[in-house]
């Protein structure tokens, strides 16, 4: 077996440059993990490692579970939304007539917007004095509505701008599952005489499920982490009504100059997403073999 | 599907499309205009659809001079400047990660060996980190190393988000090639390699195209790093974008024109290449 | 080119075993066929004499040599994939080429030409040298396919189901033209189907493999006419071969077989009675081929035994019928004439000749003529 050694050894040469790219990141990962056990501040020369003490203090403390509570408001209105008219634009665009044929290829515009620039594009238009969003709400008997400059309305804000940023992912990713759907049942029930209710029901939306859970998956780790909108949206306010975790873990480091607290903010967070992802991509799983 | 005959419900259903795009394209749109219109036309309520449209914003940004329409402007942006930030900022980022990427995607298509997948979950665990996670540390350790504010430094950083992509999606085009074309290529008395580089690398290449497209657009749109990791000389146009808020709070048209300049080339390179991106988009797990 | 033996071959995928101590003996020359259902193993056995699929356990020799450690592209073996595997950014010419081309290979430039032009003359695609295989019909990519494997003198062919997938009047005629180049090339080869006409017109021998193993060896009238068990008899020939149970009971110290419950009895040939009794099996099945039963109107002649059906159906295919008619419940083929007249539920008498029972062991499915060793 002269040629098998070697052979066996190629994958992981392949690999190897990679890897060690990618070493240059996992090594800052385990540093941040360290720090998250330190008192670690960039206000002190020396610091010493402290055990849990930041955990502790960080479930005690207001700002975290604010930062909670703001962090999986988003997430989960922003993806429940996003799903529903993601799920209603793919059925729509499945269609074969003329209007969708126009429409499908403009779907993937606000995606390919960087979302600080979308949210900038939104800012424009929420503008209270000149904003055209307000022009547009004064037909129905609004003006001056606050936009994201009240604690009231600030949520419902950044909620609509990642709406109107994401739900193109979720609309093109449930489109192309659509698609990929087996024929031959969906005859059947034409041939059966099913309503289009039923076929929805019972065809279309079981063997959508596998796409629907990766649609998921993918918004949910990405709202999950959400920076960028709420960021360039208010920076985190008014007061801290829009603090997600990582721009709560950004003040602490950048603002309070707290780097052990901001590591151990941004480790929870990534614990978080681990074990939602973890589950889902299980259901996902058991999706896939229902139907195989 | 076959649709038999164009009933009522399918002009509802038209008719409720063409709402929901509304709301879509119109953002798209007017900003778009209102980067043509000058600051008396923006400043007025109520807002203004018809208008004569004028190229200050642009004048303003490119070139790096206030326009007199610009109220109150104090200070300036060198716009271009940014946004030769970012294209060698991503452009960098994803042909290095199409270099040690591409060899690794093959392995992991093609070799069964030990600790594959863990290996490989590895990879896409990077992508569902929180960036603050690793830019704290990295942020302090860069300053130590004198990376701080340095293409090179951001470069590397941006692999974060490229790499991963990059080994997810070629992998699965590299699982479609099929594996009997490599066997027919090894009987012929080639070594695999070889066959990797002259059968399988062709195959795969519109594939390829279509996946650094992708890297690219969302290296371009990324935001977080430049901020933090990017002092003003290597700041990409995601970052400059937002500086015209904190500069002045009324260069409305400014900021329309450099959000227009900033998605621009994105949007041309996406509407001609977007059947091909919507398999990147999910990583690959849809296959279209 | 030589031979090619393979010992003790077994390879695992996992906990499954692909094949299970695998041994063969395929001779200098000979065109040898691998027949067996799908997922028998067949292509496993021809990617481990190619070398593309390590085995977990045994050798492969060819000749003399142990090549179990050797990496295929040191082989020299052609092969051809069941899905062709064109190289599809190489043009037909490319294709054909590229085993000539390969870093081992120091062949001129005018000599690849040069046997590229014979080979593609005699598949007759010489006209298609410029195509790229996306531009060419099935029937085309396998003549590309057989091309590229016979460009070079390999020290064996293997073909795995080339015929699979062309169109039915393609393939008699693609079957016809192998045979002829078997003729013309006689290279040792390897011919891998689920195909039980195109293994005997084809092949010298044929190995019927089941589930990993290798149940039968022998030439197309050896499988044909003496199936070592039930699998073989019921894989080779069309329509399928009848099996019947039967029971076996003594009468004034004679055996006997009692088939479908009294409806008719055999005095078994010796050798089977005396397998019989010593195995004491106490169950039977017989087998018979479709064209050794008759249909009678009397009482049967010399030499037959006879059972009383129903037509089932009548199937007749222009050249020939096959009747299908239930006996109690089981159903019988019988290969008539072309023009029969059947009608449905009619009682007809069957004639079996009794020379031409095969006798398989009820429990393990064994002849019990015991062929081969």
């Amino acid at each position: 077996m002269s040629g098998g050694k070697r052979r066996n050894l190629t994958p992981y040469l392949l690999i190897l440059p990679a890897f060690i790219i990618t070493i240059g990141i996992l090594v800052p990962f385990a540093i941040s993990a360290y720090w998250s056990m330190t008192n670690y501040s960039l206000n002190r020369p020396d610091f010493h490692f402290t055990g849990l003490k930041n955990y502790i203090d960080m479930f005690k403390s207001r700002v975290f579970w604010n930062a909670t509570l703001v962090t999986f408001k988003y997430a989960i209105s922003a993806v429940t939304v996003e799903l529903g008219l993601g799920l209603v634009i793919a059925l729509l665009l499945n269609r074969e007539t003329l209007m969708s044929k126009i429409l499908r290829p403009l779907l993937i515009l606000p995606l390919m917007i960087a979302p600080v620039i979308g949210t900038l594009m939104w800012k424009l238009m929420m503008s209270p004095e000149f904003g055209v969003a307000n022009y547009v709400l004064s037909f129905f008997g609004q003006r001056n509505f606050p936009w994201a400059a009240s604690a009231k309305y600030a949520m419902f804000s950044v909620v609509l701008v990642d709406v109107w940023m994401f739900t193109p992912f979720i609309a093109l990713l449930l489109l192309a599952g659509l698609r990929s759907l087996p024929v031959p049942p969906f005859e059947a029930a034409k041939v059966d005489g099913a309503s289009n209710w039923f076929v929805f029901r019972n065809l279309t939306l079981p063997m959508l499920m596998p796409y629907i859970f990766i649609t998921i998956i993918f918004r949910l780790v990405d709202s999950l982490r959400a920076f960028d909108i709420p960021f360039a949206m208010t920076k985190g306010g008014p007061g801290d009504i829009l603090m997600t975790y990582q721009i709560t873990a950004f003040n602490e480091v950048f603002t309070f100059l707290n780097v052990s607290k901001g590591a151990a903010y941004m480790l929870v967070n990534w614990v978080l997403i681990y074990a939602i992802c973890f589950v889902l991509v299980g259901k996902l799983q058991k999706w896939r073999d229902r139907i195989n | 599907m076959v649709s038999i005959k164009r009933g009522k419900n399918d002009i509802l259903g038209d008719i409720l499309l063409g709402l929901i795009f509304l709301f879509f394209m119109f953002p798209i749109y007017w900003v778009f205009t209102m980067a043509f219109k000058s600051d008396s036309d923006i400043l007025i309520w109520p807002p203004k659809f018809i208008f004569s449209p004028t190229l200050a914003h642009f004048k303003a940004i490119l070139f790096n001079q206030l326009s007199e329409q610009s109220v109150g402007a104090t200070t300036t942006v060198n716009y271009l400047g940014y946004f030769k930030n970012s294209l060698i900022v991503s452009i960098s980022a994803v042909l290095i990660s199409l270099a040690v990427g591409i060899p690794a995607a093959y392995a992991f298509a093609r070799y069964n060996f030990k600790g594959r997948e863990n290996l490989f979950f590895n990879f896409l665990t990077f992508r569902f980190a929180p960036e603050m996670l690793v830019i704290i540390p990295i942020y302090l350790i860069y300053q130590r190393l004198g990376l701080y504010d340095t293409y090179t430094g951001l470069i590397w950083v941006y692999q974060l988000i490229t790499l991963p992509m990059i080994i997810w999606i070629l992998r699965g085009y590299f699982e479609d090639v099929s594996a009997d074309l490599e066997d027919a290529g090894l009987l012929d008395g080639y070594s695999r390699l070889n066959i990797a580089a002259r059968i399988v690398l062709p195959i795969v290449k519109p594939g390829i195209a279509a996946t650094s497209l992708l890297t690219f657009i969302y290296a371009w749109n990324n935001f977080i790093f430049g901020m933090i990791l990017g002092g003003t000389g290597v700041q990409p146009v995601t970052v400059a974008a937002l500086q015209f808020i904190s500069a002045d709070k009324l260069r409305f048209g400014d900021m329309a024109a450099a959000s227009i300049l900033a998605a621009l080339p994105i949007i041309i390179l996406a509407v001609y290449t977007q059947k091909y991106l919507i398999r990147g988009l999910s990583l690959g797990a849809v296959k279209q | 080119m030589g031979a090619i033996t393979i010992e003790d071959l077994t390879v695992r995928f996992g906990d499954r075993k692909a094949l299970a101590s695998v041994n063969l003996q395929i001779k200098e020359g000979e065109f040898f066929v691998i027949l067996g259902p799908s997922g028998a193993g067949k292509t496993t056995l021809l990617k481990t004499i190619a070398g593309l699929i390590p085995p977990s356990e045994g050798r492969v020799l060819f000749g003399d040599n142990d090549v179990t450690g050797m990496p295929p592209e040191k082989r020299n073996i052609a092969m051809t994939f069941e899905q062709y595997a064109l190289y599809p950014n190489y043009s037909v010419m490319g294709n054909i080429a590229h085993p000539l081309r390969a870093p081992g290979s120091k062949l001129e430039k005018h000599k690849v030409l040069d046997r590229v032009n014979k080979i593609s003359k005699m598949l007759r695609i010489d006209h298609l040298l410029d195509r790229l295989p996306r531009e060419l019909s099935g029937g085309q990519k396998q003549r590309v396919a057989l091309a590229r494997a016979m460009v070079r003198e390999p020290y064996a062919f293997l073909l795995d189901e080339p015929l699979s997938h062309v169109d039915a009047q393609i393939r008699q005629q693609m079957r016809v033209e192998l045979n002829r180049l078997q003729v013309e090339v006689s290279n040792t080869s390897v011919y891998v189907t689920h195909d039980y006409q195109e293994a005997l017109a084809l092949g010298d021998r044929v190995a019927i493999i089941n589930s990993g193993k290798i149940v039968q060896v022998g030439t197309g009238e050896e499988v044909y006419y003496h199936p070592r068990n039930e699998f073989v008899a019921r894989l080779v020939g069309q329509p399928q071969i009848n099996i019947i149970p039967a029971r076996v009971f003594n009468r004034e110290d004679k055996i006997y077989l009692d088939v479908l419950d009294g409806m008719m009895q055999i005095e078994p040939p010796a050798g089977i009675v005396r397998k019989i009794c010593e195995q004491e099996i106490e169950e039977v099945n017989v087998g018979i081929r479709a064209q050794f039963i008759t249909l009678e109107d009397g009482p049967g002649r010399e030499g037959s035994v006879w059972l009383d059906g129903k037509v089932y159906i009548y199937e007749p295919f222009v050249t020939y019928g096959i009747l299908t008619v239930n006996v109690k419940q089981h159903q019988l083929f019988i290969l008539t004439a072309p023009d029969g007249d059947f009608e449905i539920d009619r009682p007809v008498r069957l004639g079996l000749e009794i020379s031409e029972l095969i006798y398989f062991n009820s429990i393990t499915g064994d002849n019990l003529e015991g062929t081969g060793a």
